[in-house]
């Protein structure tokens, strides 16, 4: 019986339930954002945290994916921030990116090659497989500037790639 | 665009990445969470206000200082951690600065904590002439990426974020670079280091390894205190072994005159190095 006063929350099982069920898309944009696994599972960690803090304010569990997702990115932007890891990726030395075994350095280099403004809609579009509105959501974006940078991201993205094959 | 290799970019999820997220999932804790009614508002304002005064009362200049209020990850889910940093923390006493007109840098403080493979240096650099120079960190400059510069501007004309005007975040908020500075007549200088070196017998050498890190703030004395954490994959023990029991390390670090000619601020910029001794067991 619930006390007067107290609100009921997400349960940690579904929580957990769902948090697995985006754990790929999680690691994925983390990556897209730090470059190398202990950065991305530092900033993932702190999103989770803050996310079941907040849990009570996602209405709708049907959005709980795209409300995580903006947690996510906004712990991300405040580590680099606090914790500066890198400078702008064109600059950054090789050694400090830290790609698992089987990744695809070469596609991931491009992507980190992109400026965040073109590389997070980019990966939440095209690898995470978002919606133009979804990432509108997620982003804090018009629906318009959405579509010119995702545009734009693939555009830079051909041209990283086959620079990199000459 | 999707296609197999973008894809696979960044590789599979990691197994140690997965075993993370269980443990911070099963560390949640499940507590009934209470409506927040006005008068619990206001006592969580109040007490903010009061922390908040406390915390700028406090002169920001130690390592100690830093893992307890600035970066508490290692406090909150790595303690043993954060237990090694301080308890092998070391003020930097002998050191040897490359002559600089405009900058004075000193490395206040080090830690090697061989248990975690993790060396921290703190070191701080403040104009020489502060009542001409205010100094911040170059990270600080247009820190959201936005900057084109005017001639690039109609490459972007689609994207209403671009900015032919540099911005510089500060303690007064982001925004144009004059307006954020404590006094925007004077000359603004913009610091930069992330390397820690070894000096002498491999001179040179750059500490690295991966979840290495940088951060930069400006204290309340007007410095830029930076902390780089190196997760450092060579024996230092052995190197300083050979050099009876200290370590000789070195940290470049580069100033910019920030000017209204892109082209001239880039050609401003000049490198010196601090080069120091820790004790290292």
């Amino acid at each position: 019986m619930m006390e007067a006063g107290e609100i009921r929350p997400m349960e940690k099982q579904t929580f957990t339930e769902l948090v697995k069920q985006n754990e790929r898309k999680l690691y994925r944009v983390a990556m897209s954002y730090t470059g190398n696994v202990t950065d991305a599972a530092d900033a993932v960690q702190e999103a989770l945290v803050r996310a079941w803090s907040r849990r009570h304010t996602l209405r709708d569990e049907q959005l709980f994916s795209t409300w995580l997702m903006s947690i996510l990115i906004n712990e991300c932007k405040t580590m680099l921030r606090k914790r500066r890891r890198m400078l702008p990726f064109a600059q950054l030395p090789e050694t400090q990116l830290q790609l698992p075994p089987d990744a695809d350095r070469e596609w991931a280099d491009a992507l980190l090659h992109l400026p965040e403004k073109y590389r997070l809609p980019l990966v939440l579009y095209a690898l995470e497989g978002y919606s133009v509105a979804e990432v509108a959501q997620i982003t804090h974006l018009p629906v318009n500037t959405v579509k010119t940078r995702i545009s734009r991201a693939r555009k830079q993205m051909r041209q990283e790639v086959m620079d990199n094959a000459e | 665009m999707r296609n197999e290799r973008m894809d696979n970019a960044f590789g599979r999820t990691p197994e140690a990445f997965t075993r993370r997220i269980d443990q911070t999932l099963r560390n949640l804790e499940e507590k009934p969470m209470k409506r927040f009614t006005l008068r619990t508002a206001l006592a969580a304002v109040l007490l903010l206000a009061l922390l908040g005064s406390i915390a700028y009362a406090v002169v920001s200049q130690g390592m100690e200082w830093y893992y307890s209020n600035r970066f508490t990850a290692y406090q909150q889910y790595q303690p043993e951690k954060h237990e090694a940093i301080m308890s092998h923390m070391q003020p930097v006493e002998e050191q040897q600065v490359q002559e600089d007109d405009l900058v004075h840098v000193e490395v206040r403080e080090a830690s090697w904590a061989p248990e975690h493979q993790t060396l921290v240096i703190l070191l701080a650099a403040m104009p020489q002439n502060s009542e001409a120079v205010e100094l911040h960190p170059a990270w600080n400059l247009d820190a959201d990426g936005s900057y084109v510069g005017a001639e690039n501007l109609h490459l972007y004309a689609d994207d209403p974020e671009v900015r032919a005007e540099h911005w510089l975040w500060t303690d007064k908020g982001f925004g144009p670079v004059r307006e954020m500075m404590r006094e925007p007549e004077k000359q603004l200088l913009l610091f930069d280091t992330m390397d820690v070196r070894l000096a002498d017998a491999q001179a040179g050498t750059r500490l690295k390894g991966d979840m290495s890190s940088v951060d930069c703030y400006v204290n309340e004395a007007g410095e830029v205190v930076t902390v780089i954490e190196a997760h450092v994959e060579q024996a230092l023990g052995e190197y300083a072994a050979l050099q009876g029991g200290t370590l000789r390390l070195s940290v470049p670090y580069t100033v910019t005159h920030y000017l209204d000619n892109d082209q001239q601020m880039h050609d401003s910029r000049y490198t010196k190095t601090v080069t120091f001794e820790i004790e290292v067991k």
